[in-house]
């Protein structure tokens, strides 16, 4: 079986509580899932005057987006932001493997068994598809929703330029530079970390911080779990067919209407049971998977400021030697007003991203844990008045 | 094997009808708690105590119960004697209304191995005995004191109930002298061969005698079709339960790594809780980790319920549907039984012409009487076989009529605790609720 190319039309995003207004609107409104690419209708309505049109679309692949986020990461301008966390790279892999092999054993398989299952791995590859895409459409809202992003050229050309961007992904020695930038970040992070910070605020913050995201880390790695357990514990199914036998060789009076009635029920049981799981990710597991990202960036944030202080604090010292020499003072002067214009530039506007952070936070946990609680009470009560339905049935059947 | 003494008491107690689980109001002469160890074993061994009732319904019913087993040789509270009060309409046969008596494991077994080759009752479904597990045991025997042993000896305590309820519902076997001595007698003898059924157990035993029917040389020509049809459905049945028993085994294990997974979630969501500054978020996040604690409890209480409602269900009925198969070999042979009689007959009664026509008087009578003998011996085997045929279809009629209602009852069962689980959920997700509304 080939890998089902999926078109998505008006794809809901991942629930991220954030300021649209209609200076600048960004959504996906189309997908295309093809052999081994995913094609995103990048959908831009606007009323700013940069742009030629007030509605227009392109179509984007992913390593556009990672070049779009990169570009912000690298741009010194942004070292005092929060930089929106890159989407995942679309991974259908597990999933395209699975339909390969189902495809491969169809002939030692009933012909209903393999219908079954091939429903199942394109309801799974479907899910794994509209994912992907609301994971790019947030970063593109929350680029688009920020004040100073949002006014970025290259976001601008990502949005309108209606030809491939030619962004081709690294290559070897760009991968290896970044391997190594990488390591320096870290190492200089667990430096800067070691240093208590004058400013209280950014001292809880990075306390803070850096015991959050191991949490959600872990938190992220358990629920996806806990759900894949639950997905994988068929109840419902067993139940139905426990039906069917009983139905099939254990009544002695055969009442085939009401019998089929709890195969219906049983039925829709087991389409509960799998909606549960997949609200379960949606709402809890997926939200997690993104904080994690989003506290990661928030980090990278204090990790920038932090170096800025060590700069700020090297530039002290350096015009300090220069004056007690009285060689180039000049020189280290400048250096020295440069570093504490950027540091205090860079300090001003994390402090407003990181509690930014915390109400995005704080309101996207809100809305997802309550649409959660809710789902699972809906998704209960149904179940309850199926069964109740299977048993009255069966208490019925003499 | 597993031992256990004998154990006898006497009571009585009021007549009343729905009062199962009473303790005993007074009772008459108890024995003391001390038990003598039976002088084979070395290890601490196990008893069971089997008390009997009889049930309101049916005057003809005979309700037993198997209470929790005993370690001899160690120092544990004796299992709470559980009197049961009975009905009026008591069962003349029986001395006593209410009464225990202790049996072991393999008495069990031996009752099975008395019932199985009586002719009486050829043609019966012969409830199978569970079948005896040696890892299970053992750890018993050794004393660990673990969950999966106590899991091992409660499932053996039920199935062992299961097996003496079966027993006493069939109105044939509860007149069976065997029986009533097993329910009653203080002291049983040691039951001896119980090693065929013990062993690899029960179906294999019942296989191996199917196959000797099978490869038997004259076959039969059945003018009704019932019995082929109907021994083909209990075969196509039988494969059935194996594939749903698989199922089953498969759901348990899936269920127990779901539990793990949950308790370990919950455990990271305190944590995130605890670490979060927002003091709404945080008591909200430290919720939804107790939530899913209750979610935890309630998947072990599922896997329970899916263990010993469906699996030990679908196991009893494999060997159920294998005894079935059994009474229909049963008939297999008395048939065959009847026709090689037919044949012998007609070899005695061409010998008696070859005498004749050789003329030798004094070997004629020894064949008139021959033939008169096997003639008889035709007419029984004829009789025996119109007569097994008849016990068989009432037999599986009856059966089906059980299995129905088991089968039913199972699945109500299971229902009932789902819809207690979805119950209960409510109630968990409806006091988070509040709490994540809180959140600001």
């Amino acid at each position: 079986a080939a890998a089902p190319a999926f078109i998505l039309k008006h794809p809901r995003a991942v629930n991220v509580d954030l300021q649209t207004d209609a200076t600048l609107q960004v959504d996906i409104s189309d997908a295309l899932s093809e052999r081994d690419k995913v094609k995103f209708t990048v959908h831009t309505k606007s009323t700013l005057p940069n742009f030629k049109q007030s509605e227009f679309s392109v179509v984007r692949q992913h390593e556009e987006f990672i070049w779009l986020h990169d570009s912000f990461v690298e741009n010194e301008d942004y070292a005092g932001y929060i930089i929106p966390p890159a989407p995942p790279r679309p991974d259908f892999d597990a999933s395209r493997e699975k339909l390969q092999k189902l495809g491969e054993g169809e002939g030692s398989m009933t012909k209903e068994e393999f219908t079954k299952m091939k429903q199942e791995l394109e309801a799974e590859y479907l899910a794994i598809f509209k994912k992907t895409v609301a994971m790019h459409e947030v970063f593109l809202c929350r680029v688009a929703a920020h004040p100073v992003l949002r006014k970025d050229l290259n976001f601008h050309v990502f949005l309108e330029y209606n030809q491939d961007l030619s962004v081709r992904g690294k290559n070897k020695k760009e991968k290896l530079e970044d391997f190594f930038k990488n390591v320096v970040k870290s190492a200089d992070g667990v430096l800067v970390a070691g240093v208590k910070d004058v400013d209280d605020f950014f001292e809880h913050e990075k306390t803070f911080l850096l015991e959050y995201h191991n949490r959600v880390k872990d938190a992220s790695a358990k629920s996806d779990r806990m759900i894949r357990s639950h997905k994988s514990t068929h109840t419902t199914a067993l139940l139905r067919i426990l039906l069917h036998h009983y139905a099939y060789y254990c009544t002695t009076t055969v009442k085939v209407e009401q019998l089929l009635m709890t195969d219906v029920s049983s039925h829709l049981l087991q389409k509960i049971e799998a909606r549960v799981a997949a609200d379960e990710d949606l709402k809890l597991a997926d939200l997690l998977k993104y904080y994690l990202r989003e506290s990661q960036a928030a980090k990278d944030l204090l990790y920038r400021r932090g170096r800025a202080l060590v700069d700020y604090e090297n530039a002290n010292k350096a015009l300090d030697k220069a004056r007690a020499k009285n060689r180039d003072v000049l020189q280290a002067e400048t250096s020295q007003q440069l570093c504490c214009h950027k540091f205090e530039k860079i300090s001003e506007s994390a402090k407003q991203e990181l509690i930014d952070f915390k109400t995005r936070r704080v309101a996207a946990f809100r809305k997802n844990l309550v649409e959660l609680a809710e789902l699972e009470l809906k998704h209960a009560k149904g179940n309850l008045q199926l069964l109740q339905s299977c048993l009255s049935v069966l208490k019925g059947d003499t | 094997p597993c031992n256990s003494d004998a154990h006898m008491e006497l009571t009585t107690e009021k007549p009343s009808s729905s009062a199962r689980k009473e303790p005993p109001a007074s009772s008459g002469p108890r024995p003391a708690a001390s038990f003598s160890p039976s002088p084979a074993a070395a290890a601490p061994k196990s008893m069971e105590q089997l008390e009997e009732e009889e049930e309101a319904k049916d005057s003809f019913d005979v309700d037993v119960s198997v209470t929790n087993p005993e370690k001899v040789g160690q120092y544990l509270p004796p299992a709470p004697s559980l009197c049961w009060s009975q009905h009026e309409t008591s069962l003349p046969m029986f001395r006593n209304k209410t009464f225990s008596v202790r049996r072991r494991f393999s008495d069990f077994l031996g009752l099975y191995e008395k019932m199985s080759v009586k002719s009486s009752l050829h043609g019966c479904v012969i409830p199978p005995p569970p079948e005896k597990s040696v890892m299970g045991m053992t750890k018993v025997k050794v004393g660990k004191d673990d969950p999966s042993s106590a899991e091992f000896l409660e499932r053996r305590r039920a199935a062992l109930e299961r097996y003496l309820q079966r027993v006493v519902c069939h109105p044939l076997l509860l007149q069976d002298p065997d029986v009533r001595e097993f329910l009653e007698k203080e002291e049983l003898p040691r039951a001896v061969n119980t090693q065929a059924l013990s062993g690899a157990g029960f179906l294999k035993m019942i296989n191996k005698a199917s196959d000797a029917v099978n490869k038997m040389t004259i076959k039969m020509n059945e003018s009704d079709t019932w019995f082929e049809d109907k021994l083909q459905e209990v075969e196509s049945e039988e494969q059935q339960l194996r594939k749903l028993h698989a199922v089953v085994d498969s759901l348990v294990n899936h269920r127990k790594e779901l539990c793990g997974n949950t308790a370990v979630f919950a455990k990271s969501m305190a944590m995130l809780g605890n670490s979060e500054d927002n003091t709404a978020l945080s008591r909200a996040l430290s919720q939804l980790a107790e939530v899913e604690d209750k979610m935890e409890q309630l998947h072990q209480e599922q896997a329970a319920s899916d263990f010993f409602i469906f699996a030990e269900l679908l196991a009893d009925y494999i060997r159920l549907l294998g005894a079935v198969r059994g009474c229909f070999d049963q008939r297999m042979r008395a048939w065959q039984r009847w026709q090689e009689a037919q044949s012998t007959l007609q070899k005695k009664r061409e010998a008696e012409a070859k005498l004749l026509w050789a003329n030798k008087p004094d070997k004629l009578q020894q064949a008139k009487e021959e033939i008169t003998e096997w003639e008889a011996k035709v007419t029984q085997y004829e009789r025996d076989f119109d007569r097994i045929g008849v016990t068989v279809r009432k037999e599986v009629l009856r059966f089906e009529e059980e299995k129905a209602k088991d089968f039913k009852g199972q699945i109500v069962k299971y229902l009932e605790s789902m819809l207690q689980s979805q119950q209960r959920l409510i109630k968990f997700w409806e006091a988070f609720l509040p709490e994540a509304k809180a959140i600001a």
